[in-house]
This record gives C-alpha cells, structure tokens and sequence, in this order.
C-alpha cells in the first residue's frame, strides 16, 4: 500500500513562508485562507526563550475526523491516505471544520481579492473557482501534481512534477515528501535516521505530517 | 506541559471557532427543546393530559432548529445531500431521524393511536442523541468532544421537555397533571445539575482551552445555580405543598428557569466555549547544538 506523508525538519524551518506563497501560488487560494502556514511559536521567557517555525496544514490523517463527520461524503479518503474534499457535493455545514483538530479546513462565501473587492487582479480573476464558494477547502497535498506526475511514471517526493509546491519550493530542504509505508522511500529512511513526533497524536488521527526535532537518540537531547 | 504563551505567538493558541454560529445553535436548542417536548408530551398523554398541543409545538420546534441548519449551510439547495453518509456521520443520522419523527408526529396526533404515541417519543429521544453525538464527534473542539457532554446535552434537552410541558399545561388549564410533570422535572434538573458538574470536572481534569473553561465558568451562576438548583429548591417546596397556587406558580417559575438556562447553555456551549485545539508541541526543535526545548501547548489549561 501506498501512504502518502510528509516530514518536516524543524531544525531547518526559518520561517520564510516560501511554503506559503508557494502554495497560494499553486493552489489559488483566496486572501487569508493559508492551506499551508508557518506559525512562529514563541515560548518561555527571557533570558530562557525559545522560538520554532512550525509548518502545519491538513495532516491527511490516517483516520479523518473530517471524514467520519462528513454528512454528504463530499469529504473522503483515497486508498493512498489523501483526505480529498468533492466541491460538487459538500454542503458547507463546516461540521468537518469544527471536527479537524489542525484547522485546517477553511470556507469562504464569498470571492474577496488581494486589493479589495472592487479591485481585482487579472489573475485573480482567471483562476477565480465559484466551485470553491461556500464549500469546504483545505490542502490537498498537491493531488492533481501527484496523480499526473504517477501517470507520466514520476515519483512523488522524487520528482518536483510530481510532488507537493510547498516541497519544491523550501529554501532549507526542511520538506521531505514520499510514501510513509515504502521503506526505501526517502522519508521512510529520514524518520528512521531521526527523532520525530506528529501533533496532537494523543488524538488518534494518525496524522500524516511528522516533525523532525532531532537527530536518532544517541543520549543526547533526544532522551531527554 | 503548557508553556506562557509568548506575546508573538498569534494564533498557535486556541480561538473560537467560526463555522458554527446561532444558526448552528439553533439546532441544538430548537432540536433539544422540541424532541423534549414530544417526549413529555407522551408522558402526559399516559396520566391523560391533552397530546396535541404540546406534541405539535415539539415538532414545530424541532422544524425551526432544522430550518436554522439549513440557513447556516453554505450550499443550502443542496441540502438533500446531507443524506449521503449514514454510516458514520450523526448528522447525516440526525437527518435520517427527522422526517419519520414528522410523519409518525403529525400521524399520531391525527389519530391519537396510544403506540404511535410511544413511537414518536422513540424517535424524539433518538433525534435528541443524535444531535449530543453529533457534538461529541467533533474532535477538534475539545470542550465538545468530552464523552460528558453526552448526557448534559440529553437531560438539558429533556429538562426543557418538562420545563415546556409544564408550561404548556399551565397555560392550557391543563393543571391537573402539573405535579407529575414537575416531579419529572426535579429529577431532571437533579441529574442535569451533577451531569454539568461531571462534564466540567471531566474538562478540568483531561484539560482544555483556557478561555474555554473561562466562558464555562461565566455561566454558573445563571445556569448552574438559578437555573438549576433554584427550580430544585422551588419545585421540591411545590411537590411538598398541597396549596394549587403554590404547586402552579412555583412549578411555571421553575420550568421558566429550566428552560431559559438550558438554552443558556448550549448557545454559550455553540457560540463561546467552542475554542479549537490550537496547536501544540511536545518538544521544541535542537537549534544548532544543545538539546531541544520542552513542550510548548499554549493557551491550554
């Protein structure tokens, strides 16, 4: 089988918000809906304070709550993990919304644009998708690159064409994109070679985006 | 485990979630209020109160929550669509429910067939669970997916059943079986009363969103105890008196009470305890050499 993840480095995340803009980019997500954000999360006070860039959308969980709630199935999981949403079915009830436990799920109703409603690009205009209205929206991990780059024989996580935008366009390589249950896969031998966890895994989602926060545990801060 | 939300942090602690509004609330308290009624509406036919009245404005009710659902989703000519997905989705359970608690509803009150009558209450309660299910399910609001909210959620909607019964037959010179209802109704608010103590000692002790656990706490004293444990204290001195103006005021009073708070309650439970999980780290990354930093969790209790 087929599961596809993602780990991200913390140790390398900056927090430039490439990602970000990457995925805007690609996914032509209207102002203020982010389907991949970086938090800047400050901890602690001084002299003793700490700082992380967290990279988090949609963790195409192994076991969606989005999906068990989902009254029209518009919301659903494919048989390589990814939690798609069918615009043409979802009702926008937002109950997925207040069910995922990363936020991750946006609805907008109505088309707003980067300089105001009355403003609007000429890009923005082209790749406006009424589809999208009033229905739930969230990261797809890039599926359509994924499917068309499977059919032209290309690997995803592999080969830019067929992986995620926020993967290709990292500055620090903090990405990594593959098939969790391919052991040959380069994220499979990343988690292998270091010391990772998934948020909110007490939750029981199986998320599918892992956080490196150091090297294998070698007695040094990883068992601490 | 949590670790002082730093000034820059923005939204990495828990916020309010904003899909579900008053509209959303509606359901519940329309729903819950309603599917009460109807129940109470077939206890009362059993000592030979009026059916019609009571069961009518029950089904009415369940018919507003369910037209606040359809005005709070976003593809409202789709609606039909909620159907798709019984096999997990309690709403999608919830809709199945209404349509045959209409019909046999309208049926029963067209015929008065005493196990229609039952049936219709059969329904009414499982309407009612669904919609407490349907909130548990929510997994990424942690002060709704408390397994407690549960049976809050079922004897607030049954208390303001009673509560509504209760009123309805004060306000029809139905008053003969008020003392019935009104014993219902303090065993209700009793068992809602250590419900909403079991649900908020469950938040405490499995942790939840600080402003959460505030917006509870902002709702003791007119839900907890002048909604609650004031209808106790009034409907035990109304059970205990043989006065019919003390049983009647005291019984209205205390159903008035018990009403108004149970709606209290799931519109603030709906529209200002619902703070979502946030985001959360149990280790903090190595940053050049050391070690990595302890968790961080902020704006959790």
């Amino acid at each position: 089988m087929t599961r596809w993840a993602m780990a991200v480095d913390l140790r390398r995340c900056n927090g430039c918000q490439t990602c970000t803009t990457a995925c805007r980019q690609a996914n032509a997500t209207p102002p203020g809906v982010q389907w991949r954000q970086v938090l800047d999360m400050e901890t602690g006070e001084f002299p003793e304070v700490r700082r992380a860039f967290v990279p988090v959308g949609c963790m195409h969980c192994g076991d969606p709550p989005c999906e068990h709630v989902c009254p029209t199935t518009a919301t659903k999981q494919r048989a390589d993990g990814l939690v798609t949403i069918d615009y043409d079915i979802c009702i926008g009830c937002g109950y997925c919304a207040v069910a995922c436990p990363y936020q991750a799920r946006h609805i907008v109703h109505r088309n707003t644009f980067a300089f105001g409603d009355d403003r609007p690009m000429e890009s923005e205009l082209a790749r406006m998708d009424p589809e999208r209205i009033s229905v739930a929206t969230k990261c797809t991990f890039c599926k359509d690159r994924i499917d068309a780059g499977r059919e032209k024989g290309l690997t995803p996580g592999v080969d830019p064409e067929a992986t995620p935008a926020c993967v290709n366009s990292c500055i620090t390589d903090a990405y990594v994109f593959g098939d969790r249950d391919d052991r040959n896969s380069k994220l499979s031998k990343l988690l292998e070679e270091t010391t990772h966890f998934r948020m909110h895994e007490e939750l029981g989602a199986d998320p599918g985006i892992y956080y490196i926060w150091d090297r294998k545990a070698t007695g040094t801060g990883a068992d601490q | 485990m949590s670790a002082p939300l730093g000034r820059t942090a923005g939204r990495t602690a828990p916020w309010h979630q904003s899909n579900w509004d008053l509209r959303a609330a509606g359901n519940f308290v329309f729903g819950g209020a309603g599917t009460g009624l109807v129940v109470f509406a077939a206890i009362g036919y059993v000592f030979g109160a009026a059916y019609v009245m009571p069961a009518l404005i029950g089904l009415a009710l369940v018919g507003a929550g369910l037209l606040c659902v359809w005005a709070e989703i976003g593809r409202p000519l789709r609606a039909m669509n909620v159907y798709r997905h019984a096999k997990t989705s309690w709403m999608t359970r919830e809709a199945m429910v209404a349509p045959f608690l209409f019909a046999s509803g309208l049926a029963a009150v067209w015929t008065g067939y005493q196990a229609l009558v039952w049936a219709v209450a059969v329904l009414a309660l499982v309407y009612l669970s669904c919609q407490a299910q349907m909130i548990k399910a929510s997994r990424g609001i942690p002060a709704w997916r408390n397994p407690r909210i549960v049976p809050l959620i079922m004897l607030t909607g049954l208390c303001e059943g009673a509560s509504l019964a209760i009123l309805v037959a004060a306000a029809t010179a139905d008053h003969a079986y008020l003392k019935w209802l009104e014993a219902f109704l303090l065993a209700l608010v009793l068992a809602r009363g250590l419900a909403w103590y079991a649900y908020r000692s469950g938040l405490q002790h499995e942790g939840a969103p600080t402003r959460a656990l505030a917006a509870l706490s902002r709702i003791e004293l007119p839900f907890a105890m002048l909604g609650n444990w004031t209808p106790l204290v009034l409907l035990f001195i109304a059970l205990a008196s043989s006065s019919v103006n003390v049983i009647f005021w005291l019984g209205v009073i205390s159903a008035l009470a018990a009403f108004g708070s149970g709606w209290l309650f799931k519109v603030v439970l709906i529209t200002r305890a619902a703070y979502n999980q946030g985001f959360a780290l149990p280790r903090l990354p190595v940053r050049g050499t050391g070690s990595g930093g302890p968790a961080a969790k902020p704006g959790w209790h």
